[in-house]
């Protein structure tokens, strides 16, 4: 019995910890080939700030563009973790326990990247500066930088916590074969000591309790104050008191999507599938489905008001949505990114893992299109009786946005090579408790049996494998183990 | 007085009457005098009376005349001079400007008489200090609901950051009693 349960655990530590030592071809390839995009972003960026803004297609009508667009994008995509994750422990879902390291990896790379756009957008980054001297507590933008700041230090806290056995597991098993002395040092320093006693145990559980509650009204703070930075602004097409919870459900929906997306790419390059189960995929995908038809319900409650009374700037803005410039996208965004990935997941013949991979994909592009839309379209509404403008990014603002997806890419493979992409002890957590439940379950001679069917269900919703050993209970927590 | 002599002395008068209604003008333009009185100090935000007073060469107010206040702008690269105002003089000869300071910075303040067909232009000018950062503008929209501002987002992000530091204070905690147990197990991996 204690074989196979230390089997157990040793393959799932084994996994876990095999990207940290081992790098194949296929990293380096695909790590060359960010760095080579984000050097040429960089050289983009270079190039915009000796020449000023100019090289951009921003002007003084359409004054935010594709960095803005980027900006909101990556902000609303941070949401897949933080708040995922959070939610889903704070409900105590037993399946989240695969996903929320990797979901909390988005947040704080896509947080990252995403803070930088506003500075980029700027054109020399010095001038952010001014908006310390000169801010008023008034301003939508001095609330975004405060929410934005607490939401990044949040949610890096919020990352490290649960990092903390795995990063003394790594310091355990770790030789000097495995990982060079850098970053066994780092894993020494950054696992303070832990040691699965009880009172590190116990300190940790009320840490992540606070954490886990504080970062949900945190995030839903961020994303509404980013959605005021337009609202409170004095644009038609802005005009809208449900921006605050539309932004929000827009950035749940898409960080959802870039979750399923990198867990697939991360499931396959590290074989993590006895972990990560298409049931995973599928479950994330519910919660996809159930934000399409709140994206949809939003847009449906924005347009039917606006074009019922097609009011002034409004009905512009309405026709040239959905018959104007912009309908080509718009059309795309709400079949696309909403009806589609919408009917993908709720027929059960595509509510497969490939069609939640299509649904996730279309998505994703379609709250891209979206971000444009509230951006541009919002912009090219005119604000006196001239001609409407257009605005046609350049090959910097192209360059520069690749450069920003290259840097997400990159940072994420820094990560992965860096901590367990698997939350080790929470996985084996997840099944000792899962095998509690069976043992109490099981038939005993002195009771009644259990019915079968009901056994089945809690393993099936544990997303344990088929035919797990019947007595299998881990018998670590986390990391430090090896020396109790 | 023959015919010939007569006709040149009306022609003589008639160039006279003619030099006399032409050049009456030129002639009656006399200098005037152009005074500003204004405090040389203000604060910024402050409303001050700025007055000027015209008067002829004799001393005598000249009413009715307008003198219009400037002072030297600039918008961006464009420079020039930018009216603050302009005022008829009273009976006493003054004309009554309000002036507000809204710049921090010194203001050159001029009074301008562009003259007529009595009186000579006339120019004066007058330094004034300002002193003080005080916001002017204040803006009215929106509504103002007790307790709902800046205290309530200090108040929103200190919760944060407090529990945040707490985090720090639950780490150090976590590390102490790892030492506690690396001594126990003779101090291996601490």
């Amino acid at each position: 019995m204690e074989k196979v349960t230390s089997g157990k655990r040793e393959e799932l530590v084994q996994t876990a910890l095999r990207p940290l030592i081992r790098t194949g071809m296929g990293y380096w390839l695909v790590v060359g080939a960010f760095v080579l995009v984000l050097a040429w972003g960089i050289f983009a960026y270079v190039t915009q700030y000796h020449n000023g803004l100019v090289v951009t297609g921003m002007r003084d009508r359409i004054s935010w563009g594709l960095y803005i667009v980027l900006f909101v994008f990556f902000i609303g995509i941070s949401h897949a973790g933080t708040l995922i994750s959070a939610i889903l422990r704070v409900v105590k879902a037993q399946w989240r326990t695969p996903v929320t390291r990797m979901a909390e990896f988005i947040t704080v790379v896509a947080l990252s990247v995403g803070a930088l756009m506003p500075l980029i957008d700027m054109g020399h980054p010095d001038r952010a500066f001014n908006l310390v001297r000169f801010g008023r507590w008034q301003s939508p933008l001095v609330w975004d930088i405060l929410a934005i700041t607490t939401y990044l230090t949040g949610s890096i806290i919020y990352l490290y916590l649960p990092l903390i056995p795995d990063l003394a597991l790594s310091r355990d098993r770790l030789t000097e074969n495995d990982a060079p002395a850098w970053k066994r040092q780092l894993y020494r320093i950054a696992a303070v000591g832990w040691h699965d006693t009880p009172q590190q145990q116990k300190y940790l559980k009320i840490a992540m309790g606070f954490m886990m509650v504080l970062i949900i009204p945190v995030a839903v703070s961020v994303h509404t104050v980013v959605s005021w930075i337009f609202a409170m602004t004095l644009r038609d097409a802005w005009n809208s008191t449900v921006f605050g919870p539309y932004f929000v459900a827009g950035a749940i929906y898409s960080g959802v999507a870039a979750l399923i997306l990198l867990m697939a790419i991360l499931r396959k390059a590290f074989r993590l599938g006895a972990y990560i189960t298409d049931k995973h995929f599928i479950n994330l995908g519910y919660i996809l489905g159930g934000f399409t038809l709140l994206m949809l319900y939003f847009n449906l409650q924005e347009y039917i008001v606006t074009g019922y009374k097609m009011a002034g700037e409004s009905s512009f803005h309405f026709l040239q949505m959905f018959a104007g410039q912009f309908a080509p996208v718009f059309w795309f965004y709400v079949i696309g990114g909403m009806v589609l990935p919408g009917l993908i997941i709720l027929l059960p013949v595509t509510r497969t893992f490939t069609g939640i991979l299509v649904a996730s994909g279309l998505a994703l592009t379609g709250m891209w299109v979206e971000r444009w839309l509230i951006v541009v379209a919002g912009l090219s509404v005119p604000l006196m009786p001239y001609e409407p403008s257009v605005y046609a990014p350049t090959w910097v603002e192209w360059s520069i946005m690749a450069g920003a997806f290259a840097m997400f890419g990159l940072v994420i493979a820094f990560f992965v090579k860096l901590v367990p992409v698997v939350s080790v002890w929470e996985v084996a957590e997840q099944y000792e408790e899962s095998e509690e439940k069976q043992a109490e379950h099981a038939p005993s001679p002195q009771l009644p049996r259990v019915p079968v069917p009901a056994l089945n269900a809690s393993r099936l919703a544990a997303n344990l494998p088929e035919n797990p050993p019947s007595s299998y209970v881990p018998p670590v927590r986390g990391g430090g183990y090896e020396h109790a | 007085m023959n015919m010939r002599r007569l006709g040149w002395l009306l022609m003589l008068l008639l160039a006279t009457f003619l030099f006399l209604a032409l050049a009456r003008p030129a002639l009656a333009a006399g200098p005037v005098d152009l005074a500003l009185e204004a405090p040389d100090q203000l604060n910024l935000g402050d409303e001050v009376v700025i007055t000027a007073a015209l008067k002829d060469s004799s001393g005598a107010p000249i009413p009715g005349a307008t003198v219009v206040l400037w002072t030297p702008g600039q918008f961006l690269s464009v420079e020039g001079v930018m009216e603050l105002g302009r005022a008829a003089t009273d009976a006493q000869g003054l004309a009554v400007f309000l002036y507000q300071a809204r710049s921090e910075k010194s203001a050159t303040l001029n009074v301008s008489f562009s003259g007529d067909s009595r009186y000579s232009p006339a120019h004066a000018s007058l330094e004034v200090s300002v002193a003080g950062s005080a916001q002017l503008y204040q803006s009215t929209a929106g509504v103002r609901l007790p307790g709902v501002g800046v205290w309530l987002l200090v108040a929103a992000l200190g919760t944060a950051w407090s529990i945040y530091i707490g985090m720090m204070v639950l780490v150090t905690l976590i590390a102490r009693a790892g030492q506690s147990a690396s001594e126990e197990l003779g101090g291996a991996n601490v």
